[in-house]
């Protein structure tokens, strides 16, 4: 029909003025990187992990899945794989990162911490590491980074049996697809292992017994869109886990935990330049541990986030948002509290030729420590084929329930604590570089004159991290330096178990057609740690783990894979008196559909 | 012990102590930060979306003609905003002149092909690659003109902030003309990318160049893809 039109019309006119065709120029390709979800690349250190790396490196916890794989990252681990394990990002706190899992906040309301061996990263589609403070957005917490979770989503079926070393077994199950005019997602894994002792002979709670662990998951969503402007999504997730550990003279301690989350949302295409997004969500999370000091801990956050997305002229944006959050913790015979917080943002994002511009402010009012507010300036200029920034920004973090309201310990007229940080960062391509410097006030520590916990800390961070990544033929290599130097301003002592050097390279790649192999070196520098009471220091000696994967593909539909861990059986130490696994190895057979 | 750890803060954050200053700043850059953002603030509608140096030329193309009279609607309309499900835009055939360069010399799916592996981030490229071009004016010309519009688009276009936060891409095609003294005119959407955020991103661009250091013997009438990628993540 149209062709038709145009050819009538070329008729016509054809006549009349001298014919001319419309050439087609060759296309313009604009291309960029996908910003992360949590934070925007060009202007902020951010490293990504998708479903495809973890696959490969069949990494059995989260743990051993991040160590090496970006920078500025410090664990400590109380044991083995489900033992208590903490993140350093940056050389903060280890509540000083704030962890999102699909968008939920994740940590402990009781002691602030996100217990990083509660996910199995079978349940896990993709990570985003943002370092660098980022309260602006996100409140309290963010102060070191943080670390976006989002669970696994995919298309049809796929399921795995594995075993190994230290009687380790686990299973995986799980589909997605299209229901209806939407997708749906459904992921089930448990694992379980017989472990190894968590202690050594240096640690007063020594036992010798093997303290396992169990963990199963499911995770189920859907999203399916209304009409042509509005999409609505839910994540379900039930997590059950237990582990032992060794409290000296109580036999066979052990600790139950149990975590559900749940999260809605809704998108909604307002108009051709405004975006918005009403979320809400709930978690809860257990903890009930049976040993000397036996405690049953609960954590239960309500949370509703509105979000716009405003496009306010020639590449900027304006984000704005309003977000209300109730925490109720409760510890068994010693406090059932709940505070509340509400807080409006906005950012303001503008993108010229030459330079870019980030600002972003926020003020958080809660119902313990009134009002607190925190401000983002970045500033970006090109520079050669990259981008180089430089920001400046502030953080906090909310006093946790325990320095609150325990009783003879917490005060609940504690002020958060606050951070200053500035970064320059450079990035081009594979390539990414930033220099930092964090200076934290008002930490919370246990005032020995008053017998409470006090805003009497001030600790100071520099450092610097380098990633790079190539590709050299079809093998993925990645590398990251970081240099930092963490310590007590007062005492000029080094926060503990905070290396000053760490150095990390993976590589992977395929070997034959049908096989592929990966590895992964990295070096810890020495750390400092504390043990006893009255606390005495000591050094934690540098480690080097090197851990070596295969996969093998057996028909297009299944796959065997082994990884190999701390092959050169490196007896390194995650916390003072604690042990970790020697050489290990575990193999796995996956079926995709 | 790990009870101890959640029952016992003061094992949990046990630090030396010491003196502390408050941050005096903080209201202060709060109040900048609020001030600049308000001062900043632009307004959408302050800048023409077309700026057409010369509206009118002796020389009309017949298909110029023919879209000329769209050209007003489809620069102001909202072109339908993809489906949601599938994250994927419509394919938009507006008008005849999308029907006839589909045929054309280049298709975009395979540029895409040659092209996406090579840019480092942030990087705007253009292809160069020779085409017989059929019009009035030598061939020389053309293709001199063509690789001069080429670089100077590759100065011009950007990707929306918003279209790399929702992951937004796609493929705008937009057709203008070049007048004899090098001005470029009668700059429109020819086929949208199913994204108002590209598609008025890709014609604002073009607009911004006024005018390209060439005389022509002729008018000419050409068709610009802009393809919007991203890539990593």
């Amino acid at each position: 029909m149209n062709k038709l039109q145009l050819t009538f019309s070329l008729l016509l006119i054809g006549t009349s003025t001298s014919l001319q065709a419309i050439d087609t120029i060759d296309p313009v390709i604009v291309t960029a990187t996908r910003t992360a979800q949590s934070a925007d690349e060009t202007l902020a250190s951010v490293t990504v992990i998708t479903r495809e790396e973890i696959e490969q490196s069949q990494a059995g916890s989260l743990m051993e899945l991040l160590h090496g794989r970006a920078a500025s990252l410090d664990f400590s681990r109380n044991g083995g794989p489900g033992s208590n394990t903490s993140l350093f990002l940056r050389g903060s706190e280890s509540d000083h990162v704030l962890v999102l899992i699909d968008g939920v906040r994740a940590a402990s309301v009781t002691n602030g911490a996100y217990n990083w061996a509660s996910l199995n990263p079978a349940q896990i589609e993709r990570i985003e590491i943002v370092r660098g403070p980022h309260s602006t957005l996100y409140g309290s917490e963010a102060i070191g980074g943080v670390i976006q979770i989002f669970t696994r989503r995919g298309k049809g079926l796929h399921a795995s049996l594995s075993g190994g070393s230290y009687g380790t077994a686990g299973a995986t199950f799980g589909t997605g697809g299209e229901l209806g005019e939407g997708r749906y997602h459904l992921n089930l894994s448990h694992k379980q292992s017989e472990g190894f002792s968590t202690t050594n002979a240096s640690s007063t709670n020594y036992e010798s017994d093997d303290d396992g662990y169990k963990n199963s998951s499911v995770g189920i969503g859907y999203s399916t869109p209304i009409g042509n402007d509005l999409e609505f999504g839910i994540n379900l997730s039930h997590t059950k886990g237990r582990n032992d550990y060794d409290d000296g003279g109580y036999a066979n301690a052990y600790a139950e935990t149990q975590n559900n989350t749940a999260e809605m949302h809704i998108d909604w295409q307002t108009s051709e330049n405004w975006n918005q997004r009403l979320s809400v969500n709930s978690s809860e999370d257990l903890n009930e541990s049976h040993d000397s000091w036996p405690a049953t801990i609960t954590t239960r956050r309500k949370g509703i986030n509105w979000q716009h997305d405003l496009e306010t002229g020639h590449n900027s944006l304006l984000t704005l948002g309003l977000d209300a959050q109730q925490d109720h913790g409760k510890i068994a015979d010693s406090y059932d509290e709940k505070t509340t917080t509400q807080a409006g943002y906005l950012q303001y994002q503008w993108s010229g030729k030459q330079l870019d511009l980030l600002l972003g402010a926020r003020s958080d009012q809660h119902s313990e420590y009134d009002q607190h507010t925190t401000g983002r300036l970045v500033v970006g200029s090109r520079l050669g084929e990259g981008r180089l920034y430089a920001s400046y920004a502030t953080a906090f973090k909310a006093p946790t329930f325990n320095e609150l309201y325990y009783p003879f310990y917490g005060d609940p007229t504690l002020l958060p604590e606050e951070s200053v940080s500035v970064e320059v960062g450079y990035r081009r391509g594979q390539l990414r570089a930033s220099l930092f410097k964090t200076e934290i006030d008002n930490l919370i520590q246990y005032n020995t004159l008053t017998w409470l916990a006090d805003n009497i800390g001030q600790a100071r961070i520099t450092g610097a991290e380098l990633e790079y990544g190539l590709q050299v033929s079809s093998w993925r290599v990645d590398s990251s330096v970081t240099l930092q130097k963490a310590e007590d301003v007062e005492s000029g002592e080094n926060l503990l178990r905070r290396a000053e050097k760490k150095i990390a390279l993976t590589a992977s790649g395929p070997v034959t057609a049908a096989t592929d192999m990966g590895i992964e070196i990295s070096y810890t520098g020495r750390r400092e740690d504390s043990f006893g009471f009255p606390s005495q220091r000591v050094f934690l000696p540098s480690f080097t783990l090197l851990n070596l994967t295969g996969e093998y593909r057996i028909s297009p539909n299944w796959r065997l894979k082994g990884r190999v861990e701390n092959l050169l059986n490196d007896e390194y130490q995650l916390a003072y008196g604690y042990n970790t696994p020697g050489a290990s190895a575990y193999i796995s057979l996956h079926y995709t559909q | 012990m790990q009870s101890i750890h959640q029952t016992l803060p003061l094992f949990l954050k046990a630090r030396p102590s010491g003196k502390w200053g408050r941050f005096g700043p903080l209201l202060v850059f709060s109040a900048v930060l609020h001030g600049s953002v308000i001062s900043l603030w632009p307004d959408s509608e302050s800048k023409p979306i077309i700026t057409s140096g010369n509206p009118i030329t002796v020389h009309l193309s017949p298909v110029l003609a023919h879209t000329d009279s769209t050209t007003a609607q489809q620069a102001r309309s909202t072109p339908p905003r993809p489906q949601r499900g599938d994250n994927k835009p419509r394919s938009i055939h507006h008008s005849s002149i999308s029907q006839k360069t589909e045929q054309g010399p280049s298709t975009p799916s395979k540029v895409i092909d040659d092209t996406t592996t090579h840019f480092d981030s942030d990087s705007i490229s253009a292809t160069s690659q020779d085409q017989a071009l059929t019009s009035p004016g030598t061939r020389q010309e053309r293709a001199t003109l063509i690789s001069q519009i080429e670089q100077e688009l590759a100065n011009h276009f950007y990707y929306p902030i918003k279209a790399r936060k929702y992951g937004w891409q796609g493929e705008v095609h937009l057709a203008f003309s070049i007048g004899t003294d090098g001005t470029l005119f009668n700059i429109r959407i020819a086929q949208g990318s199913g994204y108002s955020t590209l598609d008025r991103a890709a014609l604002f661009s073009l607009s911004e160049i006024t005018r390209i250091e060439s005389t022509l013997s002729d008018t000419m009438s050409l068709e610009l893809p802009v393809i919007y990628r991203l890539h990593g993540g």
